[in-house]
């Protein structure tokens, strides 16, 4: 796999991401940051399913997508945004903001499997459907929470997936991708575990079959293939020995035990072409991360940000690069990256130069933010004086007051990069580690820009030279000169990028130590 | 006083000074073009002072405007104003000034003689007047001129200094 964009080239694309699960939906973050730090596509509409509404990393996503949303429509306020936060991110399912298999049934209290399949009904005629019922599934089974997500058993969620197909958003998303040849469909889950095993397939198929039309209503054609991609994500946590065997409400819990089995026992349906998707890439871990506990499901369900993840996000954006799977190959294809040593390092990540260098100026750009404009967040109330006579600010004919009218666009820009400094952060002290940066847990305002990047560093007078964030703005002052037809508020976000892209090249070149102490 | 800051840098009038060796107690004159010579020497050392003072500033710094800029501006210019109060002692004590003919009665017309620091002082107050205006205005024509393009490096990402960045305590 190697993620060569960028950012140029999904810039038209519209890209549909379906969120499958627990893991898929901690895809959703890595995904936002990197659109965010401007290697998104055009558009991302997000398709969230899980049966689990309160899970952490639902909540987590949602959240994230609020303030993206937020913070964009404040930066493009009086000019369109291009760069960081230049993609458009529409929530596709609409109010719900996250499809739940089960939701047809979310009017019941009673949430347990028996329930939602009507098993107290096969009586009389029914009963031999109800005898194969208690057969197939046992007494913890058919008793389990299902708002709590189905666990570690994907036979059951399967039976309610395929109610996507009878979705008016789903049905608008075909529509929409009959009218705009663009449009890729990428789909990430685990198929380890019990939401993201038993959504993959269904909604790989039910892509590309398309809805068939019923009581004379027209069907809509599916899409065809080579618009289609996933990354399954294989075994790449474990979980701690739980305190009860059971889960609360009597059901079972996911098995680590189990995890391997049960990735082995699905490949092959996506290994045979069966589940519909034109590109494939496949992730996984050979030290699986023991998570932090061993809940269920719902709020306390919080694990950190894990590696996977944020290359599942990069697969979603390889596949937007390159405008989908080659129509002509031979489906579903493959794509493969490894990660040489324990850690994770720039050199590791499957982007190319371009996008490597384009992350690199996005954190810088993160961190002037949250050290100037925003000091860790918080608001700085000399910003006016301290900005006074600054070459770019003239440059761009912006005036000191200028922030002070756009402070509400600063402010979510400030809050959206504190929560890249946290993934970041804790993608650093997740074992294994994700080295891109080496910060230990500080704040942005105790990092130097010349240590922002791990594994960079510049030998001789110039690696020992302390820089701050006037030394990002020499670039800025740059890239304003060569930016001067356009100035205000818009022109300062290219500056911003294009200035911090500079500082990168600069700071932290190829040719610098790729494994350096930063 | 003001005359001698305008024309600090050439010779108002004759300069007596003791005369050497065997007619000390009596007064005789500097040669003129020897005191010019002199002059012009300080003058051009003063110049070169103030220009190299200036581009060490702006030049070697390797950031944007900021505060710590506007410090290091502020000692560079009182380094201008020490250097232009300095340099006329050094170069006026020790230029090879030489008697005029016919002072000191017999002396060898050629003798080297030296200036005294009270006949100096004048030239260091006034030389330190000049560089303490010179310098401001020297880093304004610069970051003016020079600074509007990139390739002037620091001229260019100081411009804001002095004016409207001269107050260090501004932020």
């Amino acid at each position: 796999m190697s993620l060569a964009h960028d950012g140029s080239a999904t810039a038209g694309q519209t890209l549909t991401f379906l969120a499958l699960g627990g893991s898929g939906m901690r895809a959703v973050e890595p995904l936002l940051h990197l659109c965010a730090l401007g290697l998104g596509p055009r558009q991302l509409r997000l398709v969230l399913i899980d049966p689990d509404q309160s899970n952490a990393a639902v909540k987590r996503a949602t959240e994230l997508i609020d303030l993206y949303v937020r913070t964009r429509r404040a930066l493009a306020e009086g000019g369109t945004v291009a760069g960081y936060f230049g993609t458009e991110v529409v929530d596709a399912v609409g109010s719900d903001r996250v499809w739940s298999p089960i939701a047809d049934d979310e009017n019941l209290p009673d949430a347990r499997f028996a329930t939602r399949v009507d098993r107290t009904l096969m009586r009389g005629q029914g009963e031999p459907l109800g005898n194969l019922f208690d057969l197939l599934y046992a007494e913890r089974v058919r008793r389990m929470d299902l708002g709590m997500g189905f666990r570690g058993v994907p036979s059951i969620g399967t039976v309610f997936m395929n109610r996507l197909r009878e979705e008016a958003f789903f049905a608008q998303l075909l529509a929409n991708a009959q009218s705009n040849a663009d449009t890729l469909f990428f789909a990430v889950g685990s198929i380890f575990g019990g939401t993201g095993s038993a959504a993959f397939p269904v909604v790989g198929r039910a892509l590309a079959d398309g809805v068939r039309g019923q009581g004379g209503a027209n069907g809509i054609a599916g899409v065809p293939p080579h618009r289609i991609g996933g990354a399954v994500l294989l075994p790449y946590f474990t979980l701690p020995a739980p305190a009860t065997p059971d889960a609360p409400d009597g059901g079972p819990r996911p098995e680590t035990t189990l995890f391997a089995q049960n990735a082995a026992a699905a490949m092959p349906t996506y290994t045979a072409g069966h589940a519909g998707y034109g590109a494939l890439y496949v992730l996984g871990d050979a030290m699986p991360r023991e998570q932090d506990g061993n809940e269920v499901g719902g709020e306390r369900q919080q694990n950190r940000a894990h590696y996977v993840e944020l290359f599942a996000a990069l697969a979603a954006l390889d596949f937007a690069a390159g405008g989908g799977a080659d129509p002509a190959g031979r489906f579903p294809l493959f794509r493969a990256t490894a990660v040489a040593g324990k850690e994770v390092r720039w050199g590791d990540l499957p982007v190319d130069d371009a996008a490597r260098r384009r992350l690199m100026g996005g954190i810088v750009a993160a961190h002037t933010v949250l050290t100037l404009f925003r000091p860790d967040g918080a608001s700085n109330p000399a910003l006016h004086d301290e900005l006074r006579g600054v070459t770019w600010l003239r440059l761009l004919k912006l005036e000191g007051g200028a922030f002070q009218e756009r402070s509400g666009a600063l402010d979510g820009l400030a809050r959206f990069y504190a929560r890249t400094w946290t993934w970041l952060s804790e993608l650093e002290r997740s074992d294994p580690g994700c080295h891109l940066t080496r910060w230990e847990g500080r704040a942005p305002t105790q990092v130097r820009p010349d240590e922002l990047i791990a594994g960079h560093h510049l030998p001789g007078s110039a690696g020992r030279r302390r820089h701050h964030v006037f030394h990002v703005f020499r670039h800025w002052n740059e890239a304003a000169f060569h930016r001067r037809a356009e100035t205000g508020f818009p022109g300062f976000l290219q500056t911003m990028r294009d200035g911090s892209e500079a500082y990168a090249r600069a700071r932290f070149p190829e040719s610098s130590h790729p494994h350096g102490a930063a | 006083m003001l005359q001698s800051v305008i024309y600090a840098w050439k010779v108002t009038g004759s300069i007596s000074v003791n005369c050497p060796g065997g007619f000390s107690g009596k007064s005789g004159i500097v040669a003129g073009a020897s005191v010019q010579a002199a002059y012009y020497l300080n003058a051009l050392a003063w110049a070169a002072a103030i220009v190299i003072l200036v581009l060490a500033c702006y030049l070697t710094a390797q950031a944007s405007l900021d505060r710590g800029f506007v410090v290091k501006w502020w000692m560079y210019w009182a380094a201008a104003v020490l250097v232009g109060f300095l340099l006329p002692l050094a170069v006026l004590s020790l230029a090879p000034l030489k008697l005029a003919a016919g002072s000191c009665g017999g002396a060898r017309p050629g003798m080297p003689v030296h200036m005294s620091f009270t006949q100096i002082f004048p030239s260091m107050v006034a030389w330190a007047i000049w560089a303490f205006a010179a310098f401001p205005l020297l880093s304004l024509l610069l970051t003016r001129l020079a600074g509007w393009h990139p390739a002037s490096r620091g001229f260019f990402h100081y411009r804001g200094c002095p004016w409207p960045r001269w107050n260090p305590f501004a932020s």
